[in-house]
């Protein structure tokens, strides 16, 4: 796994979306993934992956692209997973599609990305600043690669592609579960919403004589099953903690990110950056 | 590392197998009744006439005396009066470095327990050296009976509720808490995490500081993975520290909670390498899987919430 730190503008492109998803097509392909697509002459320039995942002979169908209103100013981009894929299909009509969109900037988009060849994942501060998340790709399912081949996870802040900015104030991250902008491929094949312990929990933490502990993200589906952790993201506590912070853990660097604008006890988590 | 199972006659032959088993697989006998590993000491006492083993944890030894001791006893005894330990009764040890996870099993299908060992700090200044007990801190023989046991309070903790005019408590173990229905708690769990010293999971200190509790609300209903398969949840012990929040403190390495839905008690769960044996809280019962929550009757059973002990037997 890979991370990367930095951000983007529109000093190469016009938009800071489209040097975001030049960059995610450059340092996808340096961790396992394969171009599909690559379509820099349609507005809504798009990118469809396929990667190798941690085994290195697995086929992972991904996406992302971006779309635009100078007249609504919202410059956004989308996360996609695809059970295939087909030169001849739309981004969104490519079998089995899921996805989330997620809102960004035309003029400058820090990033936070972390690549591996079964998902790539990141963060990103956008505007004033907000902060969003984006997944795309496989979990780590409780089960074994035979029993559950393959299970996805599309996550990001919007529920398909709606005309919405990044000012929204009703926009929270998927990682909380239980949303319309956080889908899972269930071992059936349907995509469903998972809720997401320990933001599930009745309870909030803090750190432990200073220490903050990472706590994995467990899908369930808050009746009879429990699907798996997410890749690379973790709850921390929100106690006295701030964004952007970075945290290392046996050799292991992570950062810190908050729930677009909250700054509550179980509004963060944090992304595996090494 | 090892699986050490037999059969003992009297209580006080349980406290001598629990002796043995450490102080062969890689335990000091400190003394006679003290058994330690690393910063971990044990002292076990037979109280025949209630039918259990009282253990206490300490950081050391010495002057016939344990160095910073928890403040009370553990116990291994029966939980209910109504369903005590009967003799001879089956044993089962597993010493797994610096853990040690000890069952007693009778009426063939009950079971208590008592662990205890030194494990990993999430952070603070203890030592990680903790022990859990099952069984009664009040005298056996008084008529308590569990009343139901829940896990879906906001601790997420299992408790073992009794009659209010019956003030007998028990737990389940490993880091249950403990509810006597009259109001008395008493002390199944102590942690030396330092924040600061030890820490009990009595109602005054649950309340506000330092009450045991675990990560568990989310296992209330899920329980398998989509293959129906059970799935081993860590145990990441937490403790209060105030304003309802709290602190993970402990990461135990060798036992993970799991339902018991479709695995008896004491099968063996391979996955992968790594093989762990399956026991009740209690007594399982697939009919009434979450014990009796809410129901206000007597159940003596824990539904089907259960242990996973790492094995390293045949």
């Amino acid at each position: 796994m890979t991370a990367y730190t930095g951000f983007v503008d529109n000093s190469v492109e016009v938009y800071a979306t489209y040097a975001l998803l030049a960059l995610i097509k450059q340092k996808a392909e340096l961790n396992g993934w394969t171009t599909l697509r690559y379509d820099v002459t349609s507005a809504n320039r798009e990118l469809i992956l396929k990667g190798v995942g941690l085994s290195g002979t697995e086929e992972i169908y991904i996406g992302f692209r971006c779309y635009q209103s100078i007249g609504a100013d919202y410059y956004n981009m989308t996360a996609a997973v695809f059970t295939a894929y087909i030169a001849g299909n739309t981004f969104l009509t490519q079998p089995g599609v899921a996805l989330s969109a997620f809102p960004c900037h035309n003029l400058r988009i820090d990033y936070w990305l972390s690549v591996n060849a079964q998902r790539i994942t990141g963060g990103l501060k956008v505007g004033t600043p907000i902060y969003v998340p984006f997944y795309a790709g496989k979990f780590l399912p409780y089960t074994l690669p035979t029993q559950w081949p393959y299970p996805v996870a599309v996550g990001g802040m919007f529920l398909s592609e709606p005309a919405t900015r990044y000012s929204d104030t009703a926009q929270s991250i998927p990682y909380k579960g239980n949303r319309s902008n956080f889908l899972i491929r269930k071992i059936d094949g349907v995509y469903a919403s998972p809720y997401a312990w320990p933001f599930t929990a009745q309870y909030n933490t803090r750190d432990t004589g200073t220490i903050y502990p990472l706590m994995p993200i467990v899908l369930h589906n808050n009746s009879s099953t429990i699907y798996g952790e997410l890749d690379g993201i973790y709850y921390i506590s929100g106690f006295q903690q701030g964004v952007e912070n970075t945290l290392v853990i046996g050799g292991v660097t992570y950062v810190v990110m908050q729930d677009v604008y909250r700054t509550g006890f179980s509004d963060y988590f944090a992304i595996r950056m090494s | 590392m090892a699986y050490v199972t037999g059969t003992a006659n009297t209580i006080a032959s349980v406290t001598s197998a629990i002796i043995s088993a450490c102080s062969s697989n890689g335990w000091t006998l400190t003394a006679a009744d003290v058994i330690s590993k690393g910063n971990c000491f044990i002292k076990l006492t037979t109280d025949a006439a209630n039918s259990r083993v009282a253990l206490r944890a300490g950081l050391g030894y010495s002057a016939g005396a344990l160095v910073t001791p928890c403040a009370l006893d553990c116990y291994l005894s029966a939980l209910m009066s109504a369903e005590p330990l009967v003799f001879p009764i089956t044993y089962s040890a597993h010493i797994l470095n610096n853990e040690v996870y000890f069952f007693l099993n009778w009426g063939v299908d009950k079971f208590a327990n008592i662990s205890f060992g030194q494990s990993g700090l999430q952070g603070g200044t203890g030592t990680g050296v903790w022990i859990s007990g099952a069984g009664f801190t009040a005298t056996q023989g008084g008529g308590g009976d569990l009343r139901w046991i829940t896990s879906g309070n906001d601790a997420g903790s299992f408790t073992g509720y009794y009659a209010a005019a019956e003030n007998h408590n028990a737990s389940f173990g490993l880091f249950a808490q403990i509810y006597g229905g009259s109001g008395s708690f008493s002390h199944g769990t102590y942690v030396h995490h330092g924040l600061p010293g030890w820490s009990d999971d009595t109602l005054t200190n649950y309340a506000t500081t330092s009450g045991i509790c675990r990560q568990l609300n989310f296992l209330d209903n899920p329980s398998t993975n989509p293959t129906g398969q059970a799935v081993l949840v860590p145990i990441q012990p937490f403790i209060d520290r105030g304003s309802s929040l709290k602190s993970i403190v402990l990461d135990l390495l060798n036992a993970r909670y799991v339902r018991l839905d479709t695995i008896n008690p004491k099968d063996i769960i391979t996955i992968g390498p790594d093989r762990w044996m399956a026991y009740p809280m209690y007594k399982r019962d697939t009919a009434t899987r979450l014990g009796s929550i809410g129901l206000g009757a007597t159940a003596r059973h824990s539904g089907t919430y259960g242990y996973a002990i790492r094995y390293d037997g045949p």
